[in-house]
């Protein structure tokens, strides 16, 4: 392997990203640092890395960027540590085992999984960008141009409905979990929060999902939810692409109702029959009226409006499933046979 | 603008559980075509993109094959590791000339079983759900389907895979907790037969049983026959779910899929209600259906052709589903029926070894993988025989004796302990 092109990649801005925080780390470290991982895959050890968030456990995983030695293709390494006193986190487990069954143009493909020493490390495909990054980078102080968003939203759906399909809720969806490649492809990532769903759907945590793009029925407690919430994220996210703002900041689970209640409006029994019996629910709320989100997010047509209203409603009963989701008019031209508005090389960055 | 019209975020109960035929199809848009056709995706097709399918599906001849290689393979093992025996005593010197006795690949198949069963009073022990006490024991026969017990003694390999299972299943027991509560378990025995397991099961971690299609059949079948007798079908169910926990026990789960297994269950308990229910489903209108009231009607009226046999030689299922694509009504019905048929005879092939046999293979296992041990009980042989007990000597022979037995005595505790 050339020397010059082990500096292109380490003073490649391109960054690897898993994981949810998103701290900016200083400027290049000069050399990259070379681990032989082993004969298939070289570990470009760069200033790239990051810790993941800690889930309970502990320090997961940290990701690396890397090469297939044969194959000469990128790859990401999640170095996931073996020193903890359980073994394989569960989060690990939970992503390899559901990374092997979600095969998708629209998923993170899990390649390779390697034991070493002390080391699990999962082969992901490598991808250029999160759409956090991309849209602090490409877009326009973070908001993005229409055909963009639409390209990106219909791969998101179609992405949600696989997973869905497969019974499996994401749980955390979120721009910095959504990769994205050069050619514009967008693909879900991080399925360490992700797990399998059947019915009866029930007794899950309700400590998931940043929060942020957390649901409401989430955030008041419900423990038996189920796909709606991917949709209520993914109508976060769809929102925030138009603006280039996180359209519910909430700054803690009281602060992300309100957030939620201000623009969306207070629920009440008769808006959302059932809504007073969620474990988290205060009869004392501050009574909102609606916006109209179409005011708020003043980018948006018409017709994608219509979608966003129908991705972000209260009740998780009214979400529209992903599979619904990709037959929406806005999505016409993709689903009308006009291939080339698919085309992914128009969207080339 | 359209509207956008509402549906459930649930699929219709009987397209998510019931995926061998229920024709209820997801629409998947398809980009690439010049028309806006829909690619129908069926549960079908989701179960054989599933690991389930792609990796751990066989055919009846494929396990055995498997079976013997293994068996092959870890006596070589054996043998290996008496000729590396250094004959350092005159009894090591017998072992190392006589060999230590293989176990078959019968006494391999009970053994598992009997752990398995095992595995199972543990996960009750620590109130698994039963998914997750069903992903354990599904993993311990995968793993066995990888290697011989010569390799791995199956009492730490059980261990290792009902804490691996509790993991991936989302009911995380601590390792302390976990081996707290067992005696003479530590941390190092689970955790380093972690990875030997995730490789052995090719990291293929998600596991699918009969217990969810069971109940979506139930919910279904008083979907489709309305007027059926409700306490008899809640009384079919629970004695059905009996039946799908002993199938975990059998080879059932590589030979069919989930939903089969739940339907030969439901059959074998109720095959009248079972077969009404699939002619309707199927639209294929039997001569003696006269109506729903015969539903009520004593089983044993009806005859059930349950002895009748099926020649046909094992397929796989895919070419099952190849097989089933241009068929009549009563033909799927038929076909259906057959594989019912043969799914119950396979669960009752489960497995049962008594403790008393458990306990004579598990010590040839450890004489397996230690040929030492034999020694020493050789060695223990001769001083009782020679009536000049040593003391240090006999206190070695008796911890020796005590060891392998006692692995499956303590699960017979656990048995008792059980908490069901």
């Amino acid at each position: 392997m050339p020397t010059d092109l082990w500096e292109s990649m380490a003073v490649s801005k391109s960054r690897l990203r898993m994981a949810q925080s998103y701290p900016k780390v200083p400027g290049p470290s000069s050399r990259p640092k070379i681990l032989t991982l082993n004969t298939k895959y070289i570990s470009i050890h760069t200033n790239t890395s990051i810790r993941l968030e800690k889930l309970g456990e502990g320090t997961y995983a940290t990701v690396y960027k890397g090469r297939n030695r044969t194959l000469g293709t990128l790859v990401a390494l999640k170095e996931i540590n073996l020193d903890s006193e359980e073994g394989t986190p569960s989060t690990a487990i939970r992503e390899i085992s559901l990374m092997k069954e979600l095969k998708h143009d629209n998923i993170l493909t899990l390649y390779d999984v390697i034991h070493t020493e002390n080391k699990l490390t999962l082969v992901f495909e490598f991808m250029d960008k999160d759409l956090k990054h991309y849209m602090d980078t490409q877009g326009n102080n973070g908001a993005l141009e229409p055909p963009v968003i639409k390209s990106f939203m219909f791969q998101l759906l179609k992405g949600i409905g696989f997973c869905h399909d497969n019974r499996i809720l994401h749980r955390d969806l979120k721009p910095q979990n959504l990769l994205i490649s050069n050619k514009g492809e967008l693909k879900l990532g991080d399925f360490g929060l992700a797990r399998a769903f059947g019915i009866p759907v029930n007794t899950f945590s309700n400590e998931v999902v940043t929060l942020w793009y957390r649901a409401p029925d989430v955030l008041l407690g419900s423990r038996n939810y189920s796909t709606s919430i991917d949709m209520w994220s993914a109508g976060c996210i769809l929102a925030e692409m138009f603006t280039g703002k996180p359209l519910f900041p909430g700054a803690n689970n009281e602060d992300q109702l309100l957030k939620i209640f201000t623009l969306m409006g207070t629920p009440n029994e008769r808006t959302w029959p059932g809504v007073s019996s969620y474990p988290n629910f205060q009869p004392n709320y501050n009574v909102f009226a609606p916006q109209d989100l179409g005011s708020i997010i003043t980018q948006i047509d018409s017709t994608a409006l219509n979608l966003l209203n129908s991705l972000l409603r209260m009740r998780p009963d009214e979400r529209i499933p992903a599979r619904m989701a990709l037959l929406h008019p806005w999505f016409e031209e993709y689903t009308s046979g006009n291939q080339r508005a698919y085309s992914q090389q128009e969207y080339r960055h | 603008m359209s509207k956008v019209v509402f549906e459930s975020e649930f699929l219709p109960i009987t397209t998510v559980l019931v995926s061998l035929f229920t024709r209820v199809f997801l629409e998947e848009m398809s980009v690439n075509d010049t028309k806006p056709t829909t690619k129908r995706v069926s549960n079908d097709d989701l179960y054989r993109r599933s690991s389930q399918y792609r990796v751990w599906s066989f055919t009846s001849e494929e396990l055995q094959r498997r079976r013997q290689d293994n068996n092959l393979n870890g006596t070589k093992v054996v043998k290996q590791r008496v000729d590396d025996l250094e004959a350092t005593t005159p009894e090591l010197q017998e072992v190392k000339e006589s060999g230590v006795e293989p176990i078959t690949v019968d006494e391999e198949a009970k053994i598992v079983a009997y752990y398995a069963r095992k595995a199972s009073d543990v996960a009750h022990f620590f109130k698994l759900p039963t998914q997750a006490r069903a992903t354990a024991i599904s993993f311990l026969k995968k793993f066995f389907l990888m290697h011989s017990v010569m390799e791995y003694h199956p009492l730490n390999v059980m261990y290792s895979c009902i804490f691996l299972a509790a993991k991936s299943e989302n009911s995380f027991i601590g390792i302390k907790t976990f081996t707290g509560a067992m005696p003479k378990l530590t941390p190092e025995s689970i955790l380093e037969n972690e990875y030997p397991i995730l490789e052995s099961l090719q990291f293929t971690l998600l596991c699918q049983h009969p217990f969810r299609p069971l109940y979506g059949f139930y919910l279904d079948v008083q979907a489709v026959l309305p007027k059926a007798d409700k306490s008899r079908l809640g009384q079919g169910y629970d004695r059905a779910r009996k039946i799908v926990n002993e199938s975990l026990f059998s080879d059932t789960c590589f030979l069919y899929t989930p939903p089969q297994i739940a339907l030969a269950a439901l059959w074998e308990v109720d095959s009248v209600v079972v077969e009404r229910y699939l002619a309707r489903k199927f639209g294929y209108k039997k001569k003696k259906d006269d109506g729903l009231a015969s539903v009520k009607e004593d089983p044993s009226e009806e005859p059930t052709d349950v002895k009748e046999e099926n020649t046909e030689e094992e397929t796989k299922l895919d070419v099952q589903e190849e097989e089933i694509k241009a068929k009549t009504p009563e033909q799927h019905y038929n076909f259906i029926m057959t594989i019912v048929k043969k799914c119950s005879q396979h669960i009752h092939e489960a497995l049962n070894p008594s403790l008393e046999e458990a306990k004579i293979i598990s010590t040839k296992v450890h004489f397996c993988l230690e040929p030492k041990k034999l020694a020493k009980k050789l060695a223990k042989q001769r001083l009782t025989d020679a009536k000049t007990p040593e003391v240090s000597v006999s206190l070695e022979a008796e911890s020796l004796k005590r060891e392998p037995d006692s692995d499956v005595s303590l699960r017979e505790d656990l048995k008792r302990a059980k908490i069901d």
